[in-house]
């Protein structure tokens, strides 16, 4: 029979990760990074009978939920709202940010953006390593792949990242 | 360069997550909802699906013994094959009874008798079919056409829309006087020969056939000669009355049931018999 301080156990340690992959995944937008979360922990609450630790580790069960919801939800929700480079630095610029801070922002959104573009597999990558804070082995775990593969694609999908950034670094030089 | 360049991504990247931490409030909020819903779903104890079934065995058993009974009884209330001496007979009777309380008005209840009459009557060919003479039945079968025939005089005479025919019969009579009609003649006159004729018409109203009801008038000659009578039937219609419409109906179940049924009882062969001898030791004294 299944416990609540196990579950809430597991909810503590990987709801951030969850969190922050489902953040960047919904193009930041954060009520509706908050509502998908909450339904994907109901969700795991209702399988949670099911869940085998034996089987595989907590983090990768929740990830195969996130991104089956995930799927599902931008299935029936094709609308995706983008933005410009341009208007994301107008709308961050704030007139009392120094010049400097204002150069940070403009970046931030630029790689923002740059993810946004990125193709599935790599993003997700990406986001599992800077926003959900795994490590290459974890990832490997999560996504049932290579951890030397993973490495290699991550650090190719960074070339392309940095690539982003070259135009505005020659701007502010 | 590469690395510098490297370590600003890295930089970026790390500052763009911190973005994507959840808030606080959000987290302790879903806690609490989680919470809620997983003691919904496990600590609430569940109930196996046949244990909530077990729970209304009261409710299940009755209404399985009520439609069970229901079947049992329309069955046997509809079968002429459940005859006396069948396990579902009395329920066949009890069922039959409590229609009986419906019939309120005397046509009701002589239609009711009168089925109950023919219902017996089929139950009777059944037995008969197996070989079988239920005395009980016939018994009751009588009883429930006088029955039938009694409370059917209590039927209001209102008319239908059926005809009858009414036959008429007129008698036109030619008597010679009598004594008194003849006048008194002095000794000595010549006899008269008196050859009035005084017409008398006696109707005679004869109702249609096989009802219960006749009547008749009888006609006294009053003369002591013979008279000479001439007989005219005349046929008129009139519309039935319900009380006619019942006795006629009653009339038919009993032609029938005297037909079939009526003489199969040992008493009614006795006491046939009886009255065949009767007879033929009148007969014979003649």
């Amino acid at each position: 029979m299944p416990n609540f301080e196990e579950f809430n156990k597991y909810y503590e340690e990987h709801m951030p990760q969850v969190y922050g992959y489902v953040y960047m995944r919904t193009n930041r937008n954060k009520a509706l990074a908050e509502d998908i979360v909450s339904d994907i922990f109901l969700k795991a609450i209702e399988k949670f009978e099911q869940y085998n630790g034996e089987k595989g580790a907590f983090k990768s069960w929740i990830f195969q939920i996130t991104k089956n919801y995930l799927i599902d939800y931008f299935r029936s929700n094709k609308n995706k709202s983008s933005s410009s480079i341009d208007d994301l630095a107008n709308e961050l610029r704030d007139p009392n940010d120094t010049k400097q801070a204002a150069q940070e922002e403009i970046e931030k959104e630029i790689i923002k953006e740059a993810i946004e573009t990125l193709p599935d597999n790599k993003k997700e990558l990406i986001l599992l390593r800077y926003f959900s804070g795994y490590s290459y082995e974890e990832i490997a775990e999560i996504t049932k792949d290579n951890e030397n593969n993973i490495r290699v694609v991550i650090h190719r999908t960074l070339q392309d990242l940095k690539r982003k950034l070259e135009p505005i670094k020659y701007q502010s030089e | 360069m590469e690395t510098n360049n490297h370590e600003q991504l890295e930089k970026i990247l790390n500052s763009i997550s911190q973005d994507a931490k959840p808030d606080k409030n959000f987290e302790q909020m879903l806690k609490v909802k989680l919470r809620e819903r997983f003691h919904t779903q496990y600590e609430t104890p569940r109930i196996p699906f046949f244990q909530r079934i077990w729970r209304f065995k009261t409710q299940i058993t009755a209404t399985f013994v009520l439609v069970i009974f229901s079947s049992t009884t329309i069955y046997a209330y509809g079968n002429d094959n459940v005859t006396n001496g069948s396990i579902l007979y009395p329920l066949k009777i009890s069922t039959e009874k409590v229609e009986e309380t419906f019939a309120t008005t005397p046509e009701a209840k002589s239609n009711y008798y009168k089925k109950m009459a023919k219902r017996r009557m089929r139950e009777l060919a059944v037995l008969e079919r197996k070989g079988v003479i239920d005395e009980k039945t016939i018994k009751e079968t009588d009883n429930l056409i006088v029955r039938a025939s009694t409370i059917a005089l209590a039927v209001p005479e209102e008319e239908i829309d059926e005809m009858i025919e009414v036959k008429t019969v007129k008698k036109t009579r030619n008597p010679a006087p009598t004594r008194i009609e003849l006048p008194m003649a002095a000794p000595s006159s010549t006899p008269i020969q008196l050859m009035k004729e005084i017409p008398t018409t006696t109707t005679l109203s004869i109702r249609e056939e096989n009802t219960a009801e006749k009547v008749e008038t009888k006609v006294e000659t009053k003369a002591e000669t013979k008279v000479e009578t001439e007989l005219e039937t005349e046929v008129t219609t009139r519309k039935k009355t319900k009380r006619e419409k019942a006795m006629e109906e009653i009339s038919e179940v009993r032609a029938e049931f005297d037909d079939k049924f009526y003489k199969r009882t040992k008493q009614n062969i006795r006491e046939e018999k009886i009255e065949d001898k009767k007879d033929e030791i009148r007969d014979t004294s003649r």
